[in-house]
């Protein structure tokens, strides 16, 4: 994953808001995750239109991190999330 | 000339039950049980009989359990699910038990691809109910006795029935069944207990059944309001904290039955259920502090 991926969802997965956390549910593993509120957000701007970096982009002025600082969890966040086979590419 | 019987056309009928047969029904299932008169009316003995509203639908499964003598054994008896033995049982006072636990087991096959069925004890109140999710050994069965002691409505004591579409319980009828530790707690509740014949669950763990006390069961399908995760920690003090919602959400994927079957529609449901709820962490050093805590919380 390079900074001007496109991350998307995989359609298969499920996500439903429960309170601020967001919970995914991907039917062909029968498993679900929990996303805390800031992995919640970054899996909403994952909507295939924006890169990694615009993602980090966005994380930074929401929470008021530095740059280098935002890209660096965003990236573990997707990291994350592809090898739970939740998100394409 | 040698004699003819008369000519039937051929056909496979199921094996006729010996002595007697009773029915069982939880909600849309229904297990036959026969075998021995006095064994049959025993078994019948351990079921208490479902609400008659939760019976009204068809039956949509049936399976046919069987007691005989074993004849290889001079005290053994075989149990036998649709003429297949499931065991041979000694000592002969743990038939019943392992017979209640093939028909507990059974009903949960065939009800788990209708509803969402969870490892849990729930009881309602106020036309509000408690979803009691937990591993084995936690103290659910003691606490909902405790909760039925004071009043509450019983649902179930380990298999809790969501139905999707509702976000309501549904009972699952069964007695309670309360181990050792829970039977000590229990003495002045139920002073029944004492007289009560323990069996062998399992072939090893002595186990009493409970009725539920008399007019216990909901009147209704009863909306789901609380889910409590319960522990039991021997001589912990008894606290009841908030947890998130997704926490409780764990606790009750971790313990519910055959999900995945149910697709992303029922885990939706499950989400939609908890997400009406309110929920806790309880931890039971002791059974009293326990119920009047939650009392206290479906009181308010």
């Amino acid at each position: 994953m390079t900074d001007t991926t496109r991350p998307t969802p995989d359609p298969a997965v499920a996500a439903y808001p429960v309170d601020d956390e967001l919970v995914l549910y991907d039917p062909r593993q029968g498993q679900g995750f929990v996303l805390n509120p800031t992995a919640a957000r970054i899996w909403s701007l994952c909507d295939g239109s924006r890169t990694v970096a615009a993602v980090a982009a966005e994380l930074a002025a929401a929470y008021a991190l530095g740059d280098e600082q935002a890209l660096s969890d965003v990236c573990a966040c997707l990291e994350d999330l592809r090898r739970a086979g939740l998100l394409r590419p | 000339m040698p004699a003819c019987s008369a000519h039937r056309p051929p056909g496979v009928a199921p094996a006729a039950c010996p002595d007697a047969s009773a029915a069982v029904r939880i909600l849309t299932f229904q297990a036959r049980v026969c075998g021995p008169a006095a064994l049959v009316r025993a078994a019948q003995a351990l079921r208490p009989r479902a609400p008659a509203w939760t019976t009204t639908p068809p039956v949509v499964a049936s399976t046919t359990f069987a007691m005989r003598p074993d004849p290889l054994s001079l005290s053994g008896y075989q149990l036998l699910r649709e003429g297949t033995p499931l065991d041979v049982i000694h000592p002969p006072r743990a038939l019943l038990a392992a017979l209640d636990t093939a028909i507990t087991a059974a009903a949960v096959d065939v009800l788990s691809g209708q509803y969402l069925l969870i490892h849990a004890g729930a009881v309602a109140y106020a036309d509000r109910s408690v979803l009691l999710p937990a591993a084995a050994g936690r103290g659910k069965s003691t606490l909902v006795a405790g909760l039925l002691a004071a009043g509450c409505h019983y649902l179930s004591d380990e298999v809790a029935v969501l139905d999707p579409p509702t976000g309501r319980l549904l009972p699952f009828a069964k007695h309670l069944a309360i181990k050792r530790g829970g039977a000590a707690v229990l003495a002045q509740l139920y002073p029944e207990l004492a007289s009560s014949v323990p069996r062998l669950h399992d072939g090893r763990e002595v186990v009493w059944y409970l009725p539920p006390p008399r007019g216990a069961w909901p009147a209704r399908p009863v909306p789901l309001r609380y889910v409590i995760l319960p522990d039991y920690v021997p001589a912990a003090p008894t606290t009841l904290v908030p947890i998130t919602r997704t926490d409780a959400l764990a606790g009750v994927v971790q313990q519910a039955c055959r999900l995945p079957a149910h697709g992303a529609a029922g885990f939706g449901s499950l989400v939609a259920a908890v997400r009406e709820a309110d929920c806790y962490a309880l931890t039971v050093g002791r059974l009293g502090p326990a119920v009047d805590q939650l009392l206290r919380l479906l009181d308010g």
